[in-house]
């Protein structure tokens, strides 16, 4: 089982390479594996995107979408969360395993700090990748930076 | 259809009178609504901020998904503060397992969401406990209904 550090280490490291892609693609993905043990129904990774402008005009949203990489079981759903400013919404990868993601969820906050988690339905490790953009009211990406809060 | 109109006074009634009950027993909440309730929204999600007084160690919440069993179809609930977050899910027409954020006094955020579409009947229990696990007051707004 890897240390809570080192699994944290290995997740900013995900970002970091996920972060250096996209400042060429205008894409940013993360991945990593939630409750490694397997034994944690409750594991929530959680982070702050910080939407601004960065030349590209002001945020309008934060959308996001998650794939669940590990094979199916029954049961045992994969999803990711995001708030900012007393609004939430959550979306789940029904089908785990296959090359899709989830369908997109989006939150439109503007401006500033969203958290965005990622949880699921019971025990048992996955393998994830998410993807969050913030964007302008016309779908342009804009200023996207990423703080790793917990990793579970 | 309950309109959401309806259904926030729904869940309201429901926080008033649990709260009303507790002020006089125990400082828990609970309370029942229905999470999407057209079927047709699956990244529904209800929300509502818990104010846990002074003296608060942890906030604990658990759900209970009271509808017919649905594959695929679970209810969860989450509770965040500051830098944590945990969750919970309702199986096999079960209490989900209690969850707690150790977050001490301050603005706990509760939510309960679902994995794909299809309205859902639950009822949602939540407390602000010390570190004895006696609780110590609760004050719920709902921020958004779905």
């Amino acid at each position: 089982m890897k240390s809570a550090f080192l699994k944290k280490i290995i997740m900013a490291a995900s970002i970091m390479v996920a972060a250096g892609y996209a400042g060429g693609a205008l894409a940013h993905s993360a991945g990593a594996t939630i409750d490694s043990a397997g034994n944690n129904a409750s594991a929530t990774d959680l982070a702050q995107v910080i939407c601004y402008d960065d030349g590209d005009g002001p945020t309008d949203h934060l959308y996001v979408t998650i794939q669940d990489n590990s094979p199916p079981v029954s049961g045992l759903l994969l999803s990711a969360q995001v708030y900012k400013d007393g609004h939430m919404t959550n979306v789940t990868d029904t089908v785990s395993g296959d090359a899709n993601s989830s369908p997109l969820a989006r939150i439109g906050g503007g401006d500033g700090v969203y958290y965005l988690s990622v949880s699921k339905t019971a025990n048992g490790a996955r393998n994830f990748t998410v993807t969050y953009h913030c964007q302008t009211a016309a779908d342009v990406h804009t200023g996207t930076d990423i703080t790793v809060l917990q990793v579970q | 259809m309950k309109t959401p109109f309806i259904k926030k006074a729904f869940i309201g009634a429901s926080i008033l009178a649990a709260s009303l009950y507790t002020s006089t027993t125990m400082a828990y909440g609970i309370g029942s609504a229905v999470l999407d309730s057209a079927g047709n929204n699956a990244s529904a999600t209800d929300l509502a901020s818990v104010n846990c007084p002074t003296g608060t160690d942890h906030f604990s919440a658990a759900v209970l998904d009271t509808s017919p069993q649905v594959a695929g179809l679970l209810v969860s609930v989450h509770i965040y503060k500051d830098t944590q977050m945990t969750t919970a899910t309702s199986t096999n027409g079960n209490w989900s397992d209690i969850v707690s954020v150790y977050g001490g006094a301050g603005t706990y955020y509760l939510s309960i969401r679902k994995t794909n579409v299809g309205a859902r009947n639950f009822t949602v229990g939540w407390d602000c406990r010390d570190s004895n696990n006696v609780s110590t007051g609760t004050d719920l707004k709902v921020l958004q209904i779905q």
